[in-house]
């Protein structure tokens, strides 16, 4: 027996007695578990922004959700999607829930837990000196399987970037990622999503047809606002609309105008997606028709 | 438009899925202790290639980039690192019977398990890929990331250390070294 066959034995299953279990029931469910996961980050629309109270038109400041340059969603905080982190740095800390690299004069944050613990997080803050970072979770849709990230600060001087889920290359598994200023001042505060509990309100929207959402099966998508409206009315839920206006810049992505009146709803006007904070109202989101007139600020 | 290019990374990647699953699910099983870790790594490693389908190569290519994958996953829960993206449960649970019904390790009579255990995480990765994947030296470059020619090298090394491996835990045997040209496959 030469020195190679030996080795071969010693392997606990060869190839080929692994034959026929590309079709059994866990590599199927395995299939099935994974094209329920977000696509590939580039081709995915990201989700829109929690829904404010208010309208829109009120916030002193116009915040844009860019669409389909990360995998996990911004919550708030006054976020610019950036260029990657894949600069030259050094590695300063890492635990199983995050690594954190020193870049310059920032900290980046390399997220790789889905269910972090915030006191572990908290800890890995303390390690390199970020005494008032703190965790929060925040209850999401359980069917939501990208990462939830927000960050908010009452630094003004601080930067924030918001890199999102393109970091494995620095990091394998690298869920989400994001960098602030070393130098940060004031509490600020890391919030993650986490499984709503039954019946207990989102902070962060769902897709309102996912499975186990309120209109679970129902495709709202692409459909013409007055029909969508009377579908989810049909299913004892009330309507609010947003109005996604593209960037007056031309730049790939939409600013959303939310809060809407049904007054200025075109009953033709396309369905581009339909939320559910899971408190009996869905939020679709219209896109205005070609000839509608965006309002200042937009 | 986006759905349809949704649609067909989902056809891409499940096609990819089942010609090269048999393969991970071996490439896992053989380097783990146990079946749950194997199942992580294996439920890890797709999730990756479809949260990177744009990097994932096509034909046979992708196969060693799953490899490359897998093996950078392994390291990641060696180094206990470790992330359940899906729960995966009855992937585990065939797992478990592979374990259960594999035989106790052909190499462990005579010192070869004890051989193998001599070697470097290297030289046995090295091993492990020519003659478990059966890959040549240029598909162990790919997989490893550096030139075939490294490869090459570092595999005949590999196999020395392996036969004098072998002479100290099977004193009684007679090993080869096989020569370097026979390592082109």
């Amino acid at each position: 027996m030469n020195n190679d066959r030996m080795f071969r034995d010693g392997a606990r299953v060869l190839d080929e007695d692994l034959a026929g279990r590309a079709s059994t029931a866990g590599a199927d469910a395995l299939l099935t578990e994974i094209l329920a996961l977000e696509p590939a980050p580039a081709r995915r629309r990201i989700l829109p922004s929690p829904r404010r109270p208010y309208p829109r038109r009120a916030l002193p400041s116009p915040r844009r959700a860019l669409l389909g340059t990360a995998v996990a969603a911004v919550l708030t905080g006054a976020f610019v999607l950036g260029p990657s982190l894949l600069r030259t740095s050094e590695e300063v800390y890492a635990g199983q829930a995050v690594t954190i690299d020193r870049v310059g004069d920032e900290y980046a944050f390399y997220f790789t837990e889905g269910d972090p613990d915030p006191a572990e997080l908290e800890k890995a803050f303390r390690e390199v000196g970020l005494d008032n970072l703190t965790v929060k979770l925040i209850p999401v849709s359980p069917r939501q399987q990208s990462p939830v990230f927000g960050f908010e600060k009452t630094d003004p001087d601080a930067k924030a970037t918001f890199t999102g889920g393109d970091c494995s290359d620095r990091i394998d598994d690298c869920l989400t990622a994001f960098s602030v200023t070393a130098d940060i001042k004031g509490p600020a505060e890391v919030r993650l999503g986490r499984p709503a509990k039954p019946g207990e309100k989102y902070a962060y929207p769902a897709d309102a047809g996912w499975p186990g959402e309120a209109m679970a099966g129902v495709r709202l998508r692409g459909l013409p606002a007055a029909e969508a409206a009377r579908l989810v009315r049909e299913h004892g839920l009330k309507v609010t609309y947003d109005l996604d206006w593209p960037l007056r810049d031309g730049g790939h992505g939409v600013e959303f105008e939310q809060n809407v009146p049904v007054s200025r709803i075109d009953p033709g006007w396309t369905v581009a997606t339909a939320d559910s904070y899971n408190d009996g109202v869905i939020v679709l989101h219209v896109v205005p028709g070609p000839d509608a007139t965006p309002p200042p600020g937009f | 438009m986006d759905e349809q290019v949704e649609q067909d990374d989902r056809s891409r990647f499940e096609a990819v899925y089942r010609r090269t699953y048999e393969q991970i699910l071996g490439y896992a099983v053989r380097r783990c202790a146990s079946p749950e870790d194997a199942a992580d790594i294996v439920a890890e490693t797709y999730v990756i290639a479809w949260r990177r389908m744009a990097e994932l190569p096509p034909g046979e290519a992708g196969r060693l980039w799953l490899y490359g994958v897998a093996r950078r996953v392994l390291a990641n829960h060696r180094r206990g690192e470790r992330r359940r993206a899906t729960r995966h449960a009855e992937l585990t649970a065939e797992t478990e019977h592979l374990y259960a019904a594999a035989p106790a390790h052909r190499g462990e009579h005579d010192g070869v398990r004890e051989a193998m255990d001599l070697l470097s995480d290297d030289d046995r990765e090295l091993l492990a890929l020519s003659v478990w994947e059966e890959l040549d030296p240029g598909e162990i470059a790919e997989v490893l990331g550096c030139s075939r020619n490294a490869a090459r090298i570092r595999l005949h090394r590999a196999r020395k250390r392996f036969a004098r491996a072998l002479e100290r835990t099977r004193p009684s045997a007679r090993f080869e070294a096989r020569p370097l040209i026979e390592e082109s496959r």
